[in-house]
This record gives structure tokens, sequence and C-alpha cells, in this order.
């Protein structure tokens, strides 16, 4: 076994959610826990999200054998049996006050309640739960807001934020379960910007306070702290904003450190030759406090490397499935279903599927575009659907717990991105068995997709050609789930926990000294894309 | 404005930029019975909260001229009817909450009592004479 083979893993991710880069991290997890790897997923979030957690605990997604840490629940931690502090900011106080008059209502969020003082002074606006608790509190002066606070189901406050009249937060408040004050961040009443970062610490000789210059550096330390736990450990900084803070947090004693870019590093128009997106600048500013940087295809090694990244110390791993459907047939296809399964966000372009779509249904009446998932563009893509009047034949499923099902019985599904890394929604439906048509953006497309033998790879925003693939395969059933056979192959062979955990280790001991090397050069699952010469 | 005594009758508050963002109506112990919401606040703009300090509760309604009709409606139901002299809104009172039911009306003089009556001579709302 290699050295690689039995060091703890550390996957540094600014929070767990539910997009693409999240998705990557679980996999990943599960993964290194499996193959003997003691593995943490640390996060920075002030929100972790515990019912996603435990949901993807009961799942199974988030396997038992994977920590998972946080730097606020970390700090609430070490407030657990403190003496505690009821109602630390006097909002339970205040709505018991005599004299306060109430207005109740009810809007499409919840409950509400507005607190008016005796003399016509409006004093707050409250969100209440069904059980008739405080949900959230937005405390006005002269009608306008200047405070703002969170409770979490109990009705205790965890989150306070003072505002100034500019509309910037002034002091954010984090506060322990018990009601103890374990961090503040101070900020400049007329610009926002931070001012630094108090932290509160039990002690026995009573609480004693840390002092930082921002939130950055109160991550670094935790960070730090953190990795002198573990004997040896390999890290993984999996975003632009959590690479430099692993970069800084570092000793250089014997741990191993990976930044991995899960995204375009370009900004509009995502191209060659575009400028660098302003949150990777830090990450290719401190490329030499890294041990190495990954990225998902060899296109973008290669673009990394002629930004000024060294040849030696930029590895391609792509991402993988876990699952494998079982081989696709033309009877368990909806002859006429296409889908989508995204985050309904800006960088989905999804309304070049719609565009498209509306040629597709000119030629095919009876077609129909899926598209699940959530997300912002969703109001803004039924506006859409419902001025192209296409009602009849797109429709936004919101989200699926089965993407693979509703893929599974899709002729195809449509890929529109502006920019992706190696997009998990190709892979996905490779998995499934049904073929994609793409926009080929930088990256992933083209890595994923050999045009015309597992998939359609078509210009990004050539709409007429994504429409005329797409009704190609309509047309053409037997074509099609011959084509998701093949990508069900490629992904067999390519991109299953094993190739990858494989390559993982590869790098891994290759940044360690103990490999001969694990450049691109490296002869792995992964090849050069055929269309980029 | 004042009360007789001297004491607050009516008050207007300014914000920071000279924006008059709320008119209080109070009562002589100074408390508000009333206050409009001006400005700001986008759909909030213009409603208005009645203050109930018996029942410590704020009923919230769209505009003072809803208030009005409330007020009127109240006082109605004590008297045989009401009159009502010539008002751009007296058309909107007619048709409004306040005269449903047996309440005699009469309006005189102006466009919009004409168009009320009209309105309830059809049968529309309420009942004129």
């Amino acid at each position: 076994m290699s050295a690689a083979g039995r060091r703890p893993v550390l996957i540094v991710v600014h929070q767990l959610g539910y997009g693409g880069v999240s998705n990557a991290v679980l996999d990943q997890a599960a993964m290194f826990s499996e193959a003997g790897h003691a593995t943490t997923i640390l996060t920075l979030t002030a929100d972790p999200d515990l019912p996603r957690l435990d949901a993807l605990r009961e799942s199974g997604r988030l396997g038992a054998g994977v920590g998972v840490r946080n730097v606020h629940l970390d700090h609430e931690e070490r407030w657990r049996g403190q003496p505690e502090v009821p109602d630390p900011t006097g909002a339970h106080a205040l709505r018991r006050s005599p004299g306060l008059l109430v207005e109740r209502g009810e809007d499409h969020t919840s409950c509400y309640e507005r607190w008016f003082d005796p003399y016509g002074g409006y004093v707050a606006f409250a969100r209440i739960r069904e059980d008739g608790t405080l949900s959230t509190l937005a405390r006005n002066r002269d009608r306008v807001g200047v405070a703002h606070e969170r409770f979490d189901g109990d009705g205790r406050v965890v989150r306070a934020n003072e505002v100034s009249s500019a509309g910037h937060k002034t002091r954010e408040l984090f506060f322990a379960p018990g009601g103890h004050l374990y961090a503040q961040r101070l900020a400049h009443p007329k610009t926002g910007a931070g001012r630094g970062v108090a932290v509160s610490l039990p002690g026995e000789a009573g609480p004693r306070t840390e002092k930082f210059a921002g939130l950055p550096q109160w991550h670094i330390s935790w960070l730090r702290g953190v990795l002198d736990e573990f004997e040896a450990p390999v890290v993984l900084a999996e975003t632009p904003t959590t690479i430099p803070k692993v970069a800084r947090a570092r000793r250089g004693r014997d741990e191993t450190v990976l930044g991995m870019l899960h995204n375009n590093q370009f900004a509009e128009p995502f191209s060659v030759g575009s400028p660098l997106r302003h949150d990777h600048l830090a990450v290719f500013d401190l490329l030499d406090r890294l041990d190495g940087l990954v990225v998902l295809t060899e296109a973008q090694r290669r673009d990394v490397v002629d930004l000024g990244a060294g040849a030696d110390r930029v590895h391609v791993v792509p991402n993988m499935t876990a699952r494998v459907d079982s081989t696709p047939s033309v009877d368990a296809k909806d002859p006429r279903l296409v889908s989508v399964v995204s985050r309904l966000a800006p960088q989905k372009a999804l309304h070049e599927a719609v565009r498209a779509f509306s040629l597709v249904r000119a030629e095919i009446p009876d077609a129909r575009l899926e598209i699940y998932g959530r997300g912002p563009s969703a109001d803004g893509l039924a506006a859409l659907v419902a001025e192209l009047g296409l009602g009849a034949s797109v429709m936004l499923m919101g989200r699926t717990s089965e993407p693979l099902a509703v893929m599974k019985r899709s002729v195809c599904t449509v890929s529109t991105s502006d920019w992706e890394a190696m997009p998990l929604s190709i892979l996905e439906s490779a998995a499934a068995g049904t073929p994609v048509v793409a926009y080929d953006c930088l990256y992933g497309p083209a890595a994923l997709i050999e045009d015309g033998v597992d998939g359609r790879l078509v210009p990004r925003g050539d709409r007429e050609s994504l429409a005329r693939a797409v009704v190609a395969l309509l047309r053409d059933p037997e074509g099609a789930v011959r084509m998701g056979r093949a990508a069900q192959e490629k992904v067999r062979a390519r991109y299953g926990r094993e190739q990858v955990l494989a390559r993982w280790t590869q790098v891994m001991d290759a940044v360690s000294g103990e490999g001969s090397s694990a450049d691109g050069a490296v002869s792995g699952p992964v090849s050069r894309p055929a269309n980029r010469a | 404005m004042h009360w007789s005594d001297g004491a607050i009758a009516r008050r207007t508050r300014i914000d920071g930029d000279g924006w008059a963002y709320q008119h209080d109506y109070l009562q002589r112990d100074g408390r508000a019975y009333l206050v409009e919401w001006a400005g700001r606040a986008g759909s909030e703009h213009g409603t208005v909260r009645v203050f109930d300090h018996e029942s410590a509760t704020v009923r919230r309604l769209r505009n003072l001229q809803e208030w009005e009709m409330r007020c009127l409606s109240e006082r109605a139901r004590g008297v045989g009817g009401v009159i009502l002299t010539t008002s751009d809104w007296a058309a909107e009172l007619v048709r409004g909450v306040a005269f449903r039911g047996a309440l005699r009306t009469s309006l005189l003089d102006g466009s919009s009592a004409t168009e009320a009556v009209t309105a309830v001579s059809r049968g529309e709302e309420g009942s004129a004479s």
C-alpha cells in the first residue's frame, strides 16, 4: 500500500449545500472513507444547515465514517456546559413587555407580528413559527431596520446583526445555544468593510477573547488548529475561497495540501484569454504554498499551466459517479421526453435550452422538456416558458431526489452551461445510459462526450444545432439508446470509484514524493479531448 | 396640531433626510390612536394602524379612507341617517362596507355624489333616500 493509503484526509469546503461541488465532495468523502482513510469534511459557513446534514446521514449519502466539522459548531461546542445566558439580546423580554401593541398577520412566508410602542413608534417586525415562537426579529428605528435577529427551533437567538443607516452590517453576533456570544464581527458603518473579529472562549478565570483582523484570519486560525490534530493529513481545499485559507493555515510540517478547482477559472466570456475570475486570483497568488493543484480535465490543466502554474504541480483527477445504472433500452424510455437536472442558476443558461426547445417543438409537437432543480433562475425561466407559449411542452418540475431515474427514462438530456469544469449532470446522465446534447463550453463536455458516439456536442450558443441534435435523437430512439450505452461504458471504464481513487492515490503519492509522476502525462483514465487539439 | 389643552393631537415623524415617514394621531394622554405610514416601504405606503390600548392590539387598514368609513359606520349604527355633503369620496363611502344594510343616506351635490346615487339606485350597495 502507498503511504497515502493510510493518511487522514481533510476536505475543506465552505459549506455542504446542494450544488455540484457539494455532491463531488460527498462522493470524494465516501470514496476516501471506504478506502480506509479517516475522512473529515471541514466547513466554514455560519449556517451549517444541520437538518441537511442529518438528511445526508440518514440517506447514507454522508457515511457514518465521514466526520463533519464546522468552525462555528466547534466554537459553540466549547461553551457547552457553561451557565446559560437567557435571552441575551432581550428579544423575548421585549415581546413580553407591557405597553407593547401587536399587529398580527400572515403573508406568503409565515405568520408575522408588528410591534408598536403606545405612542405610535414601530418597534419591530417578527416572523413567528407555527408553535408561536420567534423565528426572526427585525428591529426598527424611524421605520428603518437597525437590527436583525434569528432564532433556532427552540426560540434561542443564534445570530444577530446590527445595521447602519447606510444599510451595512456594523456588528454580526454569533450565539451558542446557551446564549453565549462566541464571536462577533465588526464592520465600518459607512462602507461595511470589516474591522475585525472577536472570538470568546470559556476559561477557568472567565471568558477570554481572541481578536482577528477578519473572518478569513479566524478561519485560518481554526483550520491550523484542526490540522494540528491529525498526523500527516492530506488536505484538499475544494473552492477558490478555501484554497487561500488552507494555504495560509498550513505550518509546512507533515501535511500535504492540494487545492482543487471545480470550475472554470476564467471570467466572462469564460474562454481562454478571458481575465481570471476575481475569486481565483488568490489561488494563483498562493500556488507556492500548495503541494499541488488538482483540476478535473486535461484541457483545464493545459490552460492552468499556461497561466503560470508549474506543469509538474497541476494534476488531473476527474469527478466520479458511484452508481452506474442498468443497461438502457428503448422500452424503458419515454419516447418524447428530454430532461435537464440542474441547479437553476445563471451559469447553467437554461434559457438556451428553453428557446432551443421551441425549435424542437416546431418539428416534433408532442416533445416535452422537463427541467428539474431549484435556484434563482426559476422565475425567469417560468416567465420565458410563458412568453414563448411553451407551457404544454416545457415543465419546471422542482427538485428531484431521483435524478438518475429521471435521466434514465429520457431519450436524452441537455446541458447549456456557459461554463463548467466537469459537470456531474453529464456524468450522471451517462451513468443512467442516456446521451447528453451539450454546448461545448469550457470545461467538461468535450472531455466527457465524443460527438456522435456517446452524446452530442454543439458549439456554445448554437440553439439551432442543439435543437437539431435533440430532434435527431427523438426520431432515432434506437440510435439514442446506442449512444447511451456507449456513454455508460465510458463511465464504467473511466469514472468509477475505483478508477478515480487510483488516480487520487497516484497524485497523493506523487506530491508526497513517493511516486514518480502524477502530472497530466501519467497514463490514466483521463484522456485528451479529441476535439481540442 | 394640538388639543385645546395644549396636548399634541397630530404629529409628523421626519427622518434624517427630511422625509415625513409617519403621521401620528394622538390622544390627550399622548398615546396614539392611529398612525399613517408614508413614503418608504412600498406596498405599506398610505397604510394606517388603529391602536386599541385596551387589548394591546393594532389593526392594519389599507388607508385613511377605510378608517374613516369604519368610524362613520360605527357612528351611524346609533342614528337614523347620515348626510354626506359634497366630497370626493362620497361615492366610495356609499359603495363601501359602511352603508351595507338599511342605512338611509342622503347625497348632495357633486359628480361623485351623482355617481353614488346612481350606484345606489341600481341597488348595488346599501339603500338611499
